[in-house]
């Protein structure tokens, strides 16, 4: 499959070109596959046979019977391979990646390489956290990217047998500070939060959520209109571990502050552009969900009047509200 | 005539890419990457013959040369660059007192003082110093770059980021807090204001495609905009009016200055954290040579130390100094600069820009964001002693643009002032600049428990440094130690614009048809000095209306299509461009575009040393 | 601007696809071989012209990919084996009602079960093939198979779910394995998974709402649907997308016409088939895909087809029910 190829009308002489130029490619390219085979069926576990992958690969990086049957040569002599050849073999997938970063069979032998390494794991393994930092410093939405990130954490971790969870929360930071719409890096801080908190290891609790408090304010006044914010805070609202640790009038009046600040963009959007935000309206549905579920009294329940505002605004997902007011008390 | 030292060219520092021979030797050679060696004599006949070799003339040649036409670029100058050139000090003095003997035409009231310590005795080599005439910022999303880019003039250059703009306010400097992060991370802001300055950026990036917001405030001036419709305070004003829009003053309309916000804006993050580009080893100087040379290779002549006499457009010969003559085919473009004696039909030099430069014995460092080597210092109206009107622009260039010996800084003042009050203004921006530098770099600052301080006389100071706000009584008793102090006043026919906007530079027509006897420049296209404007924005536009008088449209300009094979797609080591275009893009098998990318971002930006 | 669906260039489109021997293309997707037979296939189920694929020479290429050492299926002859290619050969032949050539030959069955269960890990996932990626497209992909083959367990379901359930994330998505980012590809394993199993009453009323909140948020303005926040829109996700929201009963959380409008935006006038988006490159993924989203939202003619499944109902209907 491909993504984002711009169609293009080929010419009769651009094809023929095309087929000219690829019939040679095709020609080694076949040749490469049938040796390739040909060894594998007659168990031939060679150096010379990891280099047939090696060509096979760097022409088409997606056969994944390639790199089996690489990895099983690999495991079969592993004791006649010194250092410098797993070296080798993790510059061999960097090259790889760097020209195909979406194919998830290299990111596998790549992981299965560095499990594999004869010496000195952790290294590796902190060395590779400087892989994922600039594959994530080019991309910092990559999806790989970030996978990976969790997964060479989880290996330095046990390696180490530490967390790293205080260092991991600064550097997600760090990238929403750059950019409040990277999604990812929300995703990656609801994971942090919800395993430091149930490890115990933030020493003030109520003061970290305080300061939680302030940081998505600080968000949604820097930008109100991105939906990665507004997925987190409705996290934030609904996580009832941090509904446990608030004292209950503290969590009231963040929902009640939380409510305000929302109302007073959505007021100040209405003045500015004429235009509502359809976010400030559902982040507010969702705190009186909360409020209701708490028997607080809500000053002014706005529910009804904004989903009937919401299936106007948000015509895409009008039949939700629809299905949320049929819902409404 | 040989100057007695003149700057190394771009040669000299870069191997050419097509000279396996030796370094060129230290002679004024000719133009550097060029085979042929400097003609003996002037061609017999050309296309175009273009006066004068500063900017927008040396895009001009390039352009033409590319183009097809044979084109001869001449200057009265042992030096490139004219106008735009970046001299030692010693050719400054030469300058200087070619300018009072009134040997340069617009220039005037040029004042130098040399220290001692530069010169053969002191402690730095006048060689060390490369002094632009007209110092100038490229921001990253321009028509300059993007054609710098397209020609691969680039190659021949090295570009440093800047990313620090300083305000002037209350005495003492604010540094500019504008990126979404800056704005997101900063605790001293309120929420609204947060709010509305995001508000405000996010409409300046397409401000055109919303006229319902701005249509209304279409004559007032920008400060009222922000104010009545953003509702933003007078920081935040005079920070997106000066620092960011660079403006020279308060009344600047809303379109114009919604123009220049998103130049700014829009230059963010296109080759890095940063706006803003200088050029290492000089700036116009460098950049007009580097257009030089692309029109050499595309079969320019070049000749220095040539001055033109007068042109006659009947027998369209055109004769110089030295006696030889040439025959033009199409048309004669020239500086006002090199104009000979009797051009009557040079447009009136009707605007003033003054320039203070001084060279300081200290690295300023306190100035620059780390790892960088320049900045951008503003003094908004009203900020001065001297109680400016116009704004007073400053760009400071440190010891890693290679352009002064380390430990030296040049500070470039400049300032859109018209007569005698200007002088005023830079000396008074000037001796805040001194001010703030003693203050910021002292190494006396004292213990934080020990803020307030007492001096001999009996007054207690607070250091303004820790507190963030100066304090005026502050007195120091250290001086900077100026090395270098080049006062003078530029003319130009051209307006600090607020647009680049064509009509500006397209003066020429009524010139050509013009006949005055006895005149030496009848039926000449002259260019455009600088203006008083801080980037180059000016220089493309004024190049290439003159480019279309000539050949007729500007379609072609620049549409260079260089074969991929060409040895300067490739850095000089022969390898691979730097920067990857195949760098890991995204994301998942299921594909994913950065929503936010813009396809314009993608050309080919090869190695830039940035 | 395309208005109509195309069908006849659809079917032409799919059709050429074998005859581009010529291709280097062609030659490096072999790995994907298996699986874009099975995509064609199933849009041409859904063009109701199963037909135009000659079923003995698709047969006879199935059961060539098989692999005789581990069993299973390899995307091509001679490629090891994957439960990736697994579930597409077997797909394959239910479609043509050939799937007795695996259940009624005891040995290849055996091999095949142990196959599929052997790469199921201790915690309830399941790996691809022997060397440990863990995914949860597995998950659905052994459980598709083990169901198409009328031989789910307790002993495999059970833990199965039980890892499904931890990639549901806060946002009310699915990642590809516990912690990971939501991805709407995997809401459809996922809830794909569930619903093969019947056990989509473990998740309550709140968390479908949830989930249907966040499945719908991924359509943007174009009409089109993303696959996570902040994402451009692609045609592929109107199946992992629009499947989702069948399988929890919500299909009307989003604006059908508008998506339907996009997909037909996204086909190529002249040649057939469909892009991921409006003017780039078809592809036969995105042909089926795009047809599946069609079919789901009741466009046209179209043969319905089966949001758990990925097939049209005529072929699922063989499928027994879990629990027997």
């Amino acid at each position: 499959m491909q993504h984002g190829i711009k169609r293009r009308q080929w010419t009769k002489d651009l094809l023929d070109q095309k087929r000219e130029d690829d019939e040679k490619k095709i020609a080694s390219y076949k040749s490469l596959v049938k040796s390739m085979f040909q060894c594998r069926d007659n168990d031939d576990y060679t150096y010379e046979a990891i280099e047939l992958t090696t060509n096979l690969l760097d022409m088409n990086p997606e056969f994944n019977t390639a790199w089996n049957y690489r990895r099983d040569i690999i495991s079969s002599i592993k004791t006649q391979l010194d250092l410098g050849f797993w070296k080798n073999e993790l510059k061999f997938t960097m090259i790889q990646l760097k020209k195909f970063p979406k194919v998830y069979w290299i990111w596998n032998h790549r992981v299965w390489t560095l499990d594999n390494f004869p010496s000195q794991q952790l290294t590796i393994w902190q060395g590779e956290l400087t892989v994922v930092d600039a594959l994530l410093e080019l991309d910092s939405r990559n999806f790989h990217g970030w996978h990976y990130r969790r997964m060479v954490i989880s290996k330095i971790e046990e390696l180490s047998h530490s967390s790293l969870n205080k260092k991991e929360f600064d550097y997600v930071t760090s990238k929403i500070n750059k950019n409040i719409s990277n999604y990812s890096a929300w995703h990656q801080r609801v994971q942090l939060i919800t395993d430091m908190l149930s490890k115990d290891q933030i020493t003030d609790k109520v003061d970290f959520i305080k300061k939680e408090i302030d940081y998505i304010t600080n968000a949604i006044f820097t930008d109100a209109e991105d939906q990665s914010v507004w997925f987190y805070i409705v996290w934030m609202v609904k996580f009832p571990t941090i509904r446990a640790l608030l004292s209950k009038e503290d969590y009231s009046n963040f929902l009640r502050e939380l409510k305000d600040n929302a109302l007073m963009i959505n007021a100040d959007e209405v003045d500015f552009s004429g235009k509502e935000n359809v976010w400030c309206l559902k982040i507010v549905l969702e705190i009186e969900i909360i409020q209701r579920l708490l028997c607080e009294p809500i000053v002014e329940a706005v529910s009804k009047d904004y989903l009937e505002k919401l299936i106007k605004l948000d015509p895409l997902r009008q039949n939700r509200y629809r299905f949320l007011l049929s819902k409404l008390p | 005539m040989l100057s007695p030292e003149r700057r190394p060219s771009m040669v000299e520092r870069r191997p050419s890419f097509f000279s396996f021979q030796q370094p060129t030797p230290l002679i004024v050679p000719h133009l550097a990457g060029i085979e042929d060696p400097l003609p003996e004599t002037t061609p017999e006949k050309v296309d175009v013959l273009i006066v004068g070799t500063g900017m927008v003339e040396s895009v001009l040649a390039a352009a033409l040369s590319w183009q097809g036409s044979n084109v001869l670029h001449v200057d009265s100058n042992d030096y490139y660059g004219d106008s735009s050139a970046t001299l030692t000090v010693e050719q400054i003095k030469r300058w200087v007192s070619q300018i009072n003997d009134n040997q340069i035409p617009c220039y005037k009231n040029a004042k130098l003082y040399v220290s001692n310590d530069i010169g053969p005795n002191g402690k730095y080599q006048s060689r060390t110093f490369g002094i632009d005439l007209s110092p100038k910022i490229m921001f990253a999303k321009s028509d300059l770059l993007s054609i710098l880019v397209k020609s691969r003039v680039y190659q021949y250059l090295e570009f440093q980021a800047l990313s620090t703009f300083h305000t002037f306010e209350n005495d003492s400097f604010e540094k500019l807090q504008n990126s979404r992060q800056e704005i997101f991370t900063n605790d001293t802001l309120p929420l609204m204001t947060k709010r509305n300055l995001m508000k405000f950026i996010k409409f300046v990036l397409d401000w055109e495609q919303q006229p319902e917001i701005w249509e209304p405030y279409k004559d007032k001036s920008l400060a009222e905009f922000l104010v009545d419709k953003f509702k933003l305070d007078k920081p935040q004003v005079f920070e997106l009016i000066f620092s960011i829009g660079l403006c020279y003053n308060i009344d600047t309309k809303v379109p114009e200055s919604l123009q220049r916000i998103r130049r700014y804006l829009i230059s963010f993050d296109v080759y890095g954290p940063f706006p803003v580009l200088y050029s290492k080893y000089g700036g116009a100087g460098e950049i007009s040579q580097g257009f030089c040379r692309s029109a050499a290779v595309a079969g320019a002549t070049y000749k220095l130390n040539e001055k033109l006499v007068t042109y006659n457009p009947e027998t369209k010969i055109a004769t110089f100094e030295d006696g030889s003559k040439v025959e033009v085919e199409e048309k004669v473009v020239m500086s006002p600069s090199q104009a000979p004696e009797y051009s009557y039909n040079m447009p009136e030099q009707k605007y003033e820009v003054h320039r203070l430069t001084c060279i300081v014995e200290k690295n300023c460092s306190e100035w620059f964001n780390n790892s960088e080597s320049a900045a951008v210092i503003v003094f908004p109206p009203n900020s001065l002693k001297s109680g400016n009107k116009e704004v007073v622009q400053a760009i400071i260039i440190g010891s890693g643009s290679e352009c002064c010996p380390d430990g030296t800084c040049i500070w470039y003042l400049s300032t859109t002032q018209q007569g005698p009050r200007a002088e005023m203004d830079l000396d008074a921006a000037l001796e805040a600049m001194e001010i703030s530098i003693i203050r910021e770099s002292s190494t006396k600052i004292p213990e934080d428990d020990n803020l307030v301080q007492v001096t001999q006389d009996g007054h207690s100071i607070v250091n303004s440094f820790k507190l963030g706000q100066s304090f005026k009584e502050y007195v120091t008793r250290e001086k900077v130690q100026l090395l270098a102090k080049l006062y003078y006043t530029q003319l130009t026919n051209t307006p600090p614009f607020n647009v680049v906007n064509p009509a500006l530079f397209d003066h020429s027509q009524e010139q050509i048809n013009k006949f005055i006897p006895n005149a030496s420049d009848n039926g000449v296209i002259y260019t455009a000095m600088p203006s008083g404007e801080i980037s180059y924005d000016e220089v493309v536009t004024a190049a290439k209306v003159i480019y279309e008088k000539i050949v007729g449209s500007d379609d072609d300009f620049f549409d260079v299509d260089f074969e991929d094979e060409d040895p300067m797609a490739m850095g000089n080591d022969g390898t691979a461009p730097t920067y990857d275009e195949n760098a890991i893009e995204d994301d998942d098998e299921d594909e994913d575009v950065d929503m936010n990318r813009d396809d314009d971002n993608n050309e080919f930006v090869g190695k830039m040393e940035i | 601007m395309v208005v109509e669906l195309l069908k006849e260039k659809h079917i032409e489109y799919v059709k050429s696809l074998d005859s581009k021997t010529e291709t280097l293309e062609y030659w490096l997707s072999e790995h994907l071989r298996l699986n874009g037979v099975y995509w064609g296939l199933t849009a041409l189920c859904i063009l109701d012209s199963k037909d135009t694929f000659k079923k003995e020479d698709v047969v006879d290429f199935v059961m060539s990919c098989w692999n005789d050492k581990t069993g299973g299926f390899g995307p091509f002859p001679r490629h090891d084996a994957h439960l990736l290619a697994t579930l597409s050969g077997l797909q394959i032949l239910l479609t043509f009602n050939s799937i007795e050539l695996i259940t009624k030959n005891e040995q290849k069955l055996e091999q095949i079960l142990q196959f599929i269960r052997g790469n199921q890990l201790e915690d309830g996932s399941f790996q691809g093939d022997r060397f440990g990626e863990v995914d949860a497209r597995f998950s659905y992909n052994a459980l598709s198979s083990l169901s198409i083959l009328g031989r789910l367990t307790p002993e495999v379901v059970n833990p199965a779910v039980a890892h499904i359930l931890k990639c549901l994330n806060f946002d009310g998505g699915f990642g590809l394995c516990p912690g990971a980012e939501s991805h709407a590809s995997m809401a459809f394993t996922c809830l794909g998974a569930l619903s093969i199993v019947n056990k989509l009453d473990l998740l309550s009323p709140d968390q479908i709402d949830t989930i249907g909140w966040w499945l719908c948020e991924r359509q943007v303005p174009e009409g089109g649907l993303n696959g996570r926040p902040g994402k451009l829109p692609d045609v592929c996700y109107s199946w992992w997308v629009l499947s989702s929201l069948a399988i929890i009963k919500k299909l009307n959380w989003i604006d059908s016409s508008k998506l339907s409008e996009f997909i037909l935006d996204s086909q190529d006038d002249i040649k057939g088939g469909i892009a991921d988006r409006p003017g780039n490159e078809v592809d036969v993924f995105h042909t089926v895909f795009g047809l599946a989203g069609l079919s789901l939202v009741g466009f046209h003619d179209l043969v319905k087809i089966n949001p758990t499944y990925c097939m049209t109902y005529d072929v699922t209907d063989k499928i027994p029910k879990y629990p027997y």
